[in-house]
């Protein structure tokens, strides 16, 4: 007879199924947290391949570590950090670390171009709409679900740097707070933000290409 | 109506530094004060209004990319997480 599920989303509850053994809880855990640590790794190390054991030496941490864990963090936080400690010795170790002060030559960072403005002299509206968006709303809803909608997003999060790529992932596709992915990341709050700006600029860019295509 | 006076009064924050404030705006990262400036300026600009549901559009297709790669954990992978996980914590 199967008994009430546990709630895995209680840290205390999922460490102590973790302690004794339970199946059901490392399996919930993997399936939770392992497409999104791939996520991560992936911005360190030079393959899939690599980032598949950066993430399975990551398990294996969490596997033997999970005694020694002490509750100060969250758990999710616990292991997102043995993730980026392996991922970043990794990266180093294959002369291909990303440091998060490479911001790159990226000056749009709203993703406007501005000559989408008034210039700064206009005698009535300085700094106002010229060439204004268009109403996506438009569009009938299920295009933002369709599959075509979802590749462009993948492919515009697969085309950002490395640093933007992993702040729009844990946030937009994982929903972590802001204060979790600066803690995971080392980031202050300021750069998590610039990054997840810059990061949903471009994905908003491409999918404006999409969704309004009388624009360029 | 005889009046020459535009529609509206140009609102305070111009369009382009409200464009720069939308993920610090939904991150309720704003100060109280800048906060009331940039939903004066959304009251008063549609143009702006529909970059914000564009932005939220946004990252509602961003989040369905979570549904759409749960299936990704290779299951030898998993499989063989799991007989880690078994052999060096035996069910106690």
């Amino acid at each position: 007879m199967p008994g009430v599920a546990a709630d895995f989303t209680d840290d205390d509850v999922l460490v102590a199924a973790l302690r004794t053994g339970d199946e059901d809880a490392f399996g919930w855990l993997v399936d939770r947290y392992h497409p999104a640590l791939r996520r991560l790794a992936l911005g360190y190390v030079a393959t899939p391949s690599v980032a598949d054991e950066v993430v399975q030496d990551t398990w294996l941490a969490v596997i033997t570590g999970i005694d020694r864990f002490e509750g100060r963090s969250s758990l999710k936080t616990w292991i997102y950090r043995i993730l980026m400690n392996k991922a970043r010795t990794r990266g180093v170790r294959e002369h291909r670390s990303v440091p998060f002060s490479s911001f790159e030559d990226d000056t749009i960072t709203s993703g406007f171009s501005p000559d989408r403005f008034r210039p700064a002299d206009d005698p009535g509206w300085p700094g106002h709409w010229s060439s204004p968006p268009r109403p996506w709303q438009e569009q009938p809803h299920e295009r933002l679900q369709a599959t075509e909608t979802l590749d462009a997003v993948r492919d515009a999060i697969a085309q950002l740097p490395p640093n933007q790529r992993q702040v729009i992932s844990l946030r937009d596709i994982d929903g972590w707070s802001s204060e979790e992915v600066c803690n995971v990341l080392s980031l202050s709050q300021t750069n998590q933000r610039v990054l997840l700006h810059r990061a949903r600029a471009k994905v908003r860019r491409s999918l404006e290409s999409l969704l309004d295509p009388s624009r360029p | 109506m005889t009046t020459a006076q535009p529609p509206d009064l140009p609102p305070d924050l111009p369009c382009i530094q409200f464009v720069e404030l939308v993920t610090e705006y939904l991150d309720d990262a704003l100060t109280p004060d800048q906060r009331a400036r940039v939903d004066a300026h959304l009251e008063a600009c549609p143009y702006c209004a529909d970059v914000l549901a564009q932005w939220q559009m946004t990252i509602e297709a961003t989040g369905r990319l979570r549904e759409d790669e749960v299936d990704l954990i290779d299951p030898t992978v998993r499989q063989s997480l799991m007989t880690a996980f078994r052999e060096a914590r035996p069910v106690s």
